[in-house]
C-alpha cells in the first residue's frame, strides 16, 4: 500500500490529469446513457469506443486513414524542406528577407483555407489539392521560425567560424543550422494543427475518401458514435505528433544560446 | 613573424567613421609573448581581429608570416557538441584526415588535462574548464601565432591565476609566439616578455616595454619588489 501511495505521489501531475479525465467520461456516460442528452447529439463514450473496435476490427477505416496521413506527410515533407531551406537563406542573406518579407507576412495572415477554391481549379479534386493546402498550413510557421533562429544566431559563432577560414556553406552546416534546430521544432509545433486543419476541411470540400470526409458522411447521416470515433482518431493523430516534437525539443533545448 | 605599419582602422557609423585606432607601428618576433593592454575602448580587440584577417584594416600596412588561430573572450563553444568535437572543430573545417585528428586531440586533453571530460557538453562545464576548450580549440590547429582576447576575463581571480600559470606552462611547451589582450596590468606583466600599451580614442601606442623576468615563473613573481615596482610605472 504504503508502495502504491509513493508511485502516487511521484506522478501525482499524470494521475490527477488521468482521474480528471476519467471523472469527464463518467459524467458524460451517465449523462448520455439516461437519455438526459439526445444520442442522437452526443454519443455515450462507450459507444464511440466499439465503434472505433469496429473501425479497426472490420478494417473498413484504413483505406480513409491511409489517405489522410498521405496526404498529411507528403504536405508536411515538402513545406519542411522548402520552409527550411528558404529560412536559412532568408534569414542569413539581408536582402533576401528584405525582397521576401512582406510577402511572406501577408500570406501567413491569410487564412489558407480561402485559397481553396483557388488551389481545386489548379489541381482538380485529387489528392494534390489537400496536398498544397496542408503545405500552406505547415509552410509558413516552418519558415517564419527558421528566419528567427538564424537572425538569433550569435554573430561571434560566425566570428569563430571565419577565424578557422571556414567557407559559406561550412558555416550553414556547421553552425547555422544546428543553432536554429530549437527553432525549427517550434515552427513544427505550430506547423502541425494548422496542417491538420487543412487536411480536414480539404477533405470536407473534395473528397470520397479520408477522415475529413467521414467526418461529413457521418455527419450528414447523423451516425454520430461514428463522427466522434473519428474524431477520436484525429485528436491521437495530433496529440502523439505534438508530443514527439515536445520530446526532441526537450533534447535540444540546451542547444538554446 | 608579425609586422605592422602605420595601420589604423575605422569603424562606418551613422555619424561618419569612428577611427579605433590609428598609426600603430610594431613587430612581433618568433616565439616572443606579446602582451597588448590598454583601457577598453582602445580598439585592442580590433587589433587582433585584423591581425586574425576577420576585419580588413582601413589603412597602413600588416605583413603576418604563420597560421593564426584566435582564442575568444567568451568561450564560444558550439553547445550541440561536446567537448571532444568543440575542440576537434577548426581541424574539421580544415579537413584534416581523422587519423591525425585523433592523435592530436589525445595529446591536447592531457596538455589541458580534459581526458576525463571529453564526453561532457558545454552546459556541464565550470567557466574555467570552458575556457580551457576553448584555448585547446585553437592550439590544436597547431598555428604558429596564438591570438587571445582578454581569454580570462570572465574567471574568478583564483580561476584566473590558475589559468596564466596554465597558458604560462604551455607557452614554453609549444614554442609559438602568442598574443595577449588584456586590461590587467598585472596579468600583462605576468605573462609577457613585451608589452604593447595603447591610449585611447584613437587608440594609438603610448609605450612598449620589455618584461626581463625569467621563466618559468610562478604567483609568487607577483609580491616580487621589481614586478610592483613596474606595475606603478605603467599605472603612471
Amino acid at each position: 500500500m504504503n508502495k502504491i501511495f509513493k508511485i502516487y505521489q511521484n506522478q501525482q501531475h499524470f494521475f490527477l490529469g488521468l482521474i480528471g479525465a476519467l471523472i469527464f467520461l463518467i459524467i458524460w456516460e451517465t449523462f448520455t446513457r439516461t437519455k438526459v442528452i439526445n444520442p442522437i447529439f452526443l454519443s455515450p463514450p462507450t459507444e464511440i469506443m466499439q465503434t472505433e473496435w469496429e473501425f479497426f476490427t472490420s478494417g473498413k477505416i484504413f483505406p480513409h486513414l491511409f489517405i489522410s496521413l498521405q496526404e498529411f506527410s507528403l504536405g508536411f515533407v515538402i513545406a519542411t524542406i522548402l520552409g527550411v531551406t528558404l529560412g536559412l537563406l532568408i534569414g542569413w542573406y539581408k536582402k533576401l528577407e528584405s525582397l521576401t518579407s512582406s510577402l511572406i507576412y501577408s500570406l501567413y495572415s491569410t487564412p489558407n483555407i480561402a485559397l481553396l477554391p483557388l488551389i481545386i481549379i489548379w489541381t482538380g479534386l485529387g489528392i494534390w489539392s489537400k496536398i498544397i493546402i496542408v503545405f500552406l498550413g505547415a509552410f509558413f510557421p516552418i519558415l517564419i521560425n527558421t528566419i528567427s533562429g538564424v537572425k538569433n544566431l550569435d554573430p561571434n559563432l560566425i566570428s569563430l567560424a571565419r577565424s578557422f577560414r571556414a567557407t559559406d556553406s561550412q558555416i550553414f552546416k556547421t553552425i547555422i543550422f544546428p543553432a536554429s534546430l530549437p527553432y525549427i521544432l517550434t515552427g513544427f509545433k505550430l506547423a502541425i494543427p494548422r496542417a491538420m486543419i487543412g487536411m480536414i476541411i480539404g477533405e470536407f470540400f473534395v473528397s470520397n475518401k479520408g477522415l475529413g470526409y467521414l467526418i461529413t458522411f457521418y455527419g450528414s447521416t447523423f451516425q454520430t458514435a461514428e463522427l466522434l470515433a473519428v474524431v477520436v482518431i484525429i485528436i491521437v493523430i495530433s496529440v502523439s505528433l505534438t508530443k514527439s516534437v515536445s520530446c526532441l525539443e526537450k533534447y535540444f533545448q540546451s542547444w538554446k544560446i | 613573424m608579425i609586422k605592422v605599419k602605420n595601420l589604423t582602422f575605422a569603424y562606418p557609423t551613422k555619424t561618419g567613421n569612428f577611427t579605433a585606432f590609428k598609426n600603430l607601428s610594431f613587430e612581433i618576433n618568433k616565439g616572443e609573448f606579446v602582451c597588448i593592454i590598454g583601457p577598453s575602448g582602445c580598439g585592442k580587440t580590433t587589433l587582433l581581429n585584423c591581425l586574425a584577417g576577420l576585419l580588413q584594416p582601413t589603412q597602413g600596412e600588416l605583413y603576418l608570416n604563420g597560421q593564426t588561430a584566435v582564442v575568444f573572450q567568451d568561450p564560444l563553444l558550439l553547445p550541440w557538441r561536446n567537448v571532444l568535437k568543440n575542440i576537434i572543430y577548426g581541424l574539421e573545417i580544415q579537413k584534416i584526415n581523422p587519423e591525425e585528428i585523433k592523435k592530436r586531440v589525445k595529446k591536447i586533453l592531457s596538455t589541458l588535462k580534459l581526458s576525463d571530460f571529453a564526453n561532457f557538453y558545454p552546459h556541464q562545464l565550470s567557466g574555467g574548464m570552458k575556457q580551457r576548450v576553448n584555448l585547446g580549440r585553437a592550439l590544436i590547429c597547431n598555428p604558429d601565432i596564438l591570438l587571445l582576447d582578454e581569454p580570462l576575463s570572465h574567471l574568478d581571480p583564483q580561476t584566473r591565476e590558475q589559468m596564466q600559470l596554465e597558458i604560462l606552462r604551455i607557452f614554453r611547451k609549444e614554442e609559438k609566439t602568442f598574443v595577449f589582450v588584456t586590461h590587467l596590468i598585472e596579468e600583462a606583466i605576468f605573462l609577457a616578455d613585451r608589452l604593447i600599451i595603447m591610449g585611447k580614442s584613437p587608440g594609438t601606442i603610448r609605450k612598449v616595454l620589455k618584461i626581463n623576468f625569467k621563466h618559468p615563473r610562478d604567483l609568487t613573481l607577483k609580491h616580487d619588489r621589481k614586478f610592483l615596482e613596474m606595475k606603478r610605472l605603467i599605472n603612471e
